[in-house]
């Protein structure tokens, strides 16, 4: 909402100040976007006179102009195609700077001419785009008259972000009222109308609707007034407009726009002879009804709208847009003047279907005061008498379809001790009483400490105690209550946090310092991808798609954090950072609901991605491509952070899904029943590809919600401490194995034998080449064996090693290396 | 005779004790000094041959020779030890001397992690909120109309919902509506008062959603709703609250706040929060030019109590949420929301933080 300070003191007597009245305005909820001083750097230009112009001696399209100014006449040399003799124009003189190239006007010479100043485009004084020549200024207009004071640029402008329950607010008047209210001045009183004597109108209205839908439109009046100019509105008015953004159109047009504005009170005005037949009906439209706008576009309506009909079908969109046919135009002589209260409900529902934002929907969805149906048809009556009328017009009565008296004031019973048991400030009822009576309520004497509030017309969003309480605190001042620390309750909770976010806040500090970048990515990806991470049979939920993504390309919800990390592996490759890598922890989404067997709708993800090289080129250590084991790494140390045992994360190669591939990515599981709980694997390569990014990269990824629940109540002593006096010995085995065959079964073929004696089994070195036979590699396992009791003797260690070593050679199938 | 011939084999003691003091000390090499040690004083060295001959002395110049003999051992072991240990510290000096190395090559690289800006502040506030005794919550990204807007009071098709531009995901929920992403994390308000009941206090982090993309805005963005449900709880505890924390969390004490009233519709009264902000600064300043708004907040609405499984006649709440991604720009002078979200490395080493909150 858009307002000048002069529009606001036709309404507010006040001295205050500017600064007072927008602190203010934001004080009482009215929040200040913005004041625009319109004037700034126009201070020095005024209005001038072309007296007479003559060719330019040196240039054919220069023109030598005698200009009358308050000072006498000078002599200027112009371009501008429209410098004519007594054309007014907007004068800049030498010293004076001009806005549009923000440099200081000299006196001197074009093409050997003196020229002693500077006859301005609108364009230059930054007051337009156009540029077509000087500007032209009204006829009327006084030579050495300053421009701003002309243009009415001499009152600041203020951009106010209004709060949607304001409806009354939408209104200049409004604004005064409620700066009154809050102590900023008096609000003017309303200026008696002198409406002449008339006639009935000859124009009938109907309203049509079922009982059901008699709310569509409680209430309709119209006027009509023949006998009028539609010609140009005079200058304060078409100032105005222009002010607060809107285009001057026709006198007609602007009155109501100007009431729209200043009064929050929609109006329209149908040009009486485009009208069919002698009756106006009001009624639901039928789906699929057509209908071309004031804006010129054909709208295929829904049924359910409220239209407006003359005999020949529709003729406006009630309350959101006026019809083609029946507009007014520069030649319009008899006018129906309408002003009708409608359903902000099928406003809204109207005007959001049909996507049209006109200043009438905003107020009518947002609730105009009903009271102002009938008296706003009276002040426009009054406003086209006067600036469109003469001694020939004629006004007929209103025509009132509906009841006046449709809307019938909301009381509240208003408990005054609520201000201090929810407000937190202490008032005495008088003070309450007078803060609300400020705004428009009218109040019963308490009893018992509680009134009855009777709420004004305009103040429809008041229904609750509560809402008299915000009221109440808003005039004080929000700053006037007194901070206090909350009690905070002590709550019997199970559990103070989510699982998950410990856990993320630890793997979160870990990756960072294992070097990995934490991200964040859009929650939504682009769908085509997202089918690539889904693992094989199953498709994308189209429920998570997008109905109106803001990017075609973030069209579905996300169904993998790595999406994301891939996304900014590939911009990152744009900038030429080609190493590195990322890690973030997000929701990633299955469903919009959750479903009968319970699965959630997302789950916490924690994903990882590793690009490149594992580091800069050094001169003591050798970068090398990322690999399985870096992703495997990550995740690894990740698990045992969060406390997860090795042994029991239990991986399966993963070969089908289709993000990674298929030789070098497996799947780790808690439990064989259960989904997995992590994957580490290195990206397909085809993936890659279609992602136009370069191979190797490396991801893993872990599902936070998949693991243990963290117990609520965990005992925090540590076991005892047992000192081992005895040395563990190590012994090394080497076993041959097929190629295809995977290291962890040997390794599994050990561990299975639980021997007691042996604290860990690692593989130290996998060998291939001579003398192994093609498709061979030997494996060297170190075991360590930790004596307990007593110190082992050699043929108890070889005792113990080779039954390990028999067993999984047995199991497996490798053979001992001699 | 015996007195002569005495001095005669003292002297000549002497004479082969110096020369043998000057083999030692021209040894230069320790496995030299080891060969003389064995030449002099091993099982057939010449000392130790001498020793041997005393048996054939008579008794009395067996223990003159004897004693004489044994001193000149002692001189010996003494010259070689001395030399041996002078030998090896002049070995150490000389390895020592071989292994100095370059100290100005870097060490081994490893790669510099971050903590996203938005992590950290989250953190932080979390921690404040944990000390304050809040517990901590949270709700789902995907919502249905009641979660979103219903049951927070939002009456159908009233403009209050278009001021918050969702998008609509293609699923419905059981009213055949269309479910959508949460603009808001108020939207998990009455989910979490039908688990836990009052009294409650709650922090809800989490990603919310809007159809908006500038240099301030962002389609997705974070915020950190926070409500106390209790008997007897006012606007003065949301002001006292709100103040506590945010003057912890900027680390400025009598933060330049000021409390406006605003319009929600799960909220009445309703405010918003601003403070103070110089332009020419770039920083929170009292004597700032501009307001900045970091939070919407009020006393929850009875509507909402009531959806809640709460009743409002019984007790009262506050509820607030903040913009995590405002507050971080705020805190730490980020000027635009847009690579908050882009993954940029380079610009993730500039504004994020180090694993444990050390450095920049």
């Amino acid at each position: 909402m858009k307002l000048t300070l002069n529009w606001l003191k036709d309404h507010l007597a006040t001295t205050a100040s500017l600064q007072e009245i927008t602190e203010a305005l934001t004080n009482i909820g009215h929040e200040v976007d913005g004041v625009v001083d319109r004037a700034v750097g126009l201070a020095d230009f005024t209005v001038a006179r072309i007296v007479k112009t003559m060719p330019h001696p040196n240039a054919d399209r220069l023109k030598v102009c005698v200009v009358e100014t308050a000072n006498g006449n000078r002599q200027i040399v112009c371009g501008a195609p429209n410098a004519r003799e007594g054309l007014m124009v907007a004068l800049a003189l030498p010293g004076h700077v001009i806005p549009a190239t923000g440099k200081k006007l000299t006196e001197g010479k074009i093409r050997d001419v003196v020229s002693e100043g500077m006859l301005c485009s609108a364009r230059e004084l930054g007051l337009g785009a156009e540029d077509a020549g000087i500007m032209e200024l009204p006829s009327d207009a006084v030579i050495g008259q300053k421009l701003v004071e002309l243009l009415g640029l001499d009152d600041p402008l203020i951009d106010l972000d209004l709060t949607p329950n304001r409806a009354d607010c939408f209104g200049v008047r409004g604004l005064a009222r409620d700066l009154a209210a809050a102590g900023l001045g008096t609000l003017r009183p309303e200026q008696p109308l002198s409406l002449p004597p008339a006639a009935p109108c000859p124009i009938a209205v109907r309203l049509d609707f079922s009982v059901e839908a008699a709310d569509a439109c409680p209430l309709f009046t119209a006027r009509l007034i023949r006998g009028v100019r539609n010609g140009a509105s005079p200058d304060w008015l078409q100032q105005r407009l222009l002010a607060v953004g809107i285009n001057p159109h026709s006198v007609l047009v602007d009155i109501t726009n100007y009431l729209n504005l200043d009064r929050c009170r929609p109006l329209h005005v149908f040009d009486a002879d485009r009208l069919a037949g002698q009756q106006l009906t009001l009624r639901l439209a039928a789906e699929g009804e057509s209908f071309r706008g004031l804006n010129e576009k054909d709208y295929r309506l829904k049924a359910g709208m409220t239209v407006i009909c003359d005999d020949s079908g529709v003729i406006s969109l009630a309350g959101v847009m006026g019809g083609e046919g029946s507009s007014c135009s520069a030649t319009t002589t008899n006018v129906l003047l309408e002003s009708a209260w409608f359903d902000p409900v099928r406003i809204a529902k109207a005007g959001r279907a049909l996507d049209i934002r006109s200043d009438a929907r905003q107020r009518f969805e947002r609730g105009v005061d009903p009271a102002s149906t009938l008296t706003g048809l009276d002040l426009a009556t009054q406003m086209i008498l006067t600036l469109a009328g003469d001694d020939q017009t004629t006004v007929s009565e209103a025509v009132v379809a509906g009841k006046l008296d449709f809307h019938s004031p909301r009381q509240i019973d208003f408990d005054y001790g609520l201000v201090s048991r929810l407000g937190g400030i202490d008032l005495t009822p008088e003070q309450i009483g007078q803060h609300l009576s400020a705004i428009g309520c009218s109040l019963t004497p308490a009893k018992n400490g509680v009134a009855t509030v009777t709420v004004p017309s305009w103040r429809h969003d008041l229904a609750i105690p509560e809402d008299l309480v915000e009221e109440v605190l808003r005039l004080v001042g929000y700053g006037q209550v007194p901070a206090a620390l909350p009690p905070v309750p002590v709550m019997k909770m199970a559990k103070r946090q989510p699982d998950w976010l410990a856990r993320a806040e630890t793997a979160r500090r870990l990756l960072a310092s294992r070097g990995l970048v934490e991200a964040m990515s859009f929650s939504f990806v682009d769908a085509a991808v997202a089918e690539r991470f889904l693992p094989a049979g199953r498709a994308l939920n189209d429920d998570l798609r997008l109905t109106n993504p803001i990017a075609h390309d973030l069209n579905c919800m996300r169904p993998n954090v790595l999406i994301g990390l891939l996304q900014a592996a590939s911009r990152n490759q744009s900038y030429g950072v080609t190493d590195g890598g990322w890690f973030e922890v997000a929701p990633i989404y299955h469903a919009t609901s959750v479903k009968p067997d319970g699965s959630p709708i997302q789950e916490m993800q924690l994903a990882g991605l590793r690009m490149g090289q594992t580091h800069q080129r050094h001169w003591a250590s050798k970068p090398r491509p990322v690999d399985f084991y870096d992703a495997k790494g990550d995740l690894l140390a990740i698990a045992a952070e969060l406390g997860l045992k090795p042994s029991a994360l239990k991986l399966q190669p993963l070969t089908d899904h289709p993000a990674y591939h298929p030789g070098q990515a497996a799947a780790f599981y808690l439990s064989p029943h259960k989904p997995p709980v992590a994957v580490a694997g290195v990206l397909h390569p085809r993936l890659l590809q279609s992602l136009d990014l370069p191979e190797p990269m490396v991801a893993f990824e872990l599902f936070l919600d998949r693991l243990p629940p963290i117990a609520a109540a965990q005992d925090p002593r540590k076991s005892d401490y047992q000192i081992n006096p005895l040395q563990p010995v190590v012994r090394d085995i080497a076993l041959i194995m097929p190629e295809g065959q995977a290291v962890g079964e040997v390794l599994k073929a050990l561990e299975d034998q639980r021997e007691p004696l042996v604290s860990t089994i690692e593989v130290f070195d996998v060998y291939r080449g001579a003398p192994l036979a093609a498709g061979e590699k030997s494996v060297a396992i170190s075991l360590t064996l930790q004596p307990q009791g007593e110190a082992l003797q050699d043929e108890q260690i070889q005792g113990i090693v080779t039954k390990l070593t028999n067993q999984a050679c047995r199991q497996t199938g490798a053979k001992l290396r001699a | 005779m015996m007195n002569n011939g005495a001095t005669t084999d003292a002297a000549v003691l002497k004479d082969s004790t110096d020369s043998w003091l000057d083999e030692v000390a021209a040894c230069s090499q320790l496995e030299q000094l080891e060969q003389l040690r064995v030449d002099l004083l091993g099982r057939k060295g010449r000392l130790t041959e001498q020793l041997k001959s005393l048996s054939t002395l008579p008794i009395d110049e067996r223990r003159e020779r004897g004693a004489a003999l044994n001193q000149q051992r002692e001189r010996l072991e003494v010259a070689i030890a001395s030399r041996k240990q002078a030998l090896q510290n002049a070995a150490l000096a000389e390895r020592l001397t071989n292994e100095s190395i370059d100290l100005t090559l870097s060490p081994q690289p490893e790669r510099q992690g971050r903590v996203h800006p938005i992590s950290q502040t989250t953190a932080e506030l979390l921690t404040i909120f944990r000390g304050l005794g809040f517990a901590i919550g949270e709700g789902s990204d995907v919502v249905d109309d009641w979660d979103n807007f219903g049951s927070l009071n939002f009456q159908p098709h009233h403009p209050a919902r278009e001021s918050q531009d969702s998008f609509f995901l293609q699923g419905r929920d059981a009213n055949g509506l269309p479910t959508l992403l949460r603009t808001q994390t108020s939207s998990a308000q009455i989910k979490l008062m039908r688990q836990f009941g009052a009294p409650l206090a709650m922090v809800v982090p989490g990603k919310v959603y809007r159809q908006d993309s500038d240099a301030t805005h962002s389609p997705m963005f974070h915020q950190l709703e926070g409500f106390v449900i209790d008997r007897g709880i006012s606007f003065a505890h949301l002001k006292g609250c709100l103040q506590a924390v945010l003057t912890r969390f900027f680390g400025i004490p009598d933060l330049p706040m000021r409390f406006r009233p605003h319009y929600f519709p799960f909220t009445e009264p309703s405010a918003e929060v601003d403070i103070a902000w110089s332009r020419s600064k770039g920083r929170i300043d009292r004597d700032g030019d501009k307001w900045l708004e970091i939070l919407g907040a009020g006393m929850i609405h009875p509507t909402v109590l009531r959806n809640g499984g709460i009743d409002p006649n019984e007790y009262q709440g506050f509820a607030f949420g903040m913009g995590l991604d405002r507050l971080t720009m705020l805190k730490y002078g980020i000027k635009d929301l847009r690579p908050f979200f882009e993954g940029d490395l380079r610009w993730l080493g500039h504004y994020g933080f180090s694993p444990f909150g050390g450095g920049s």
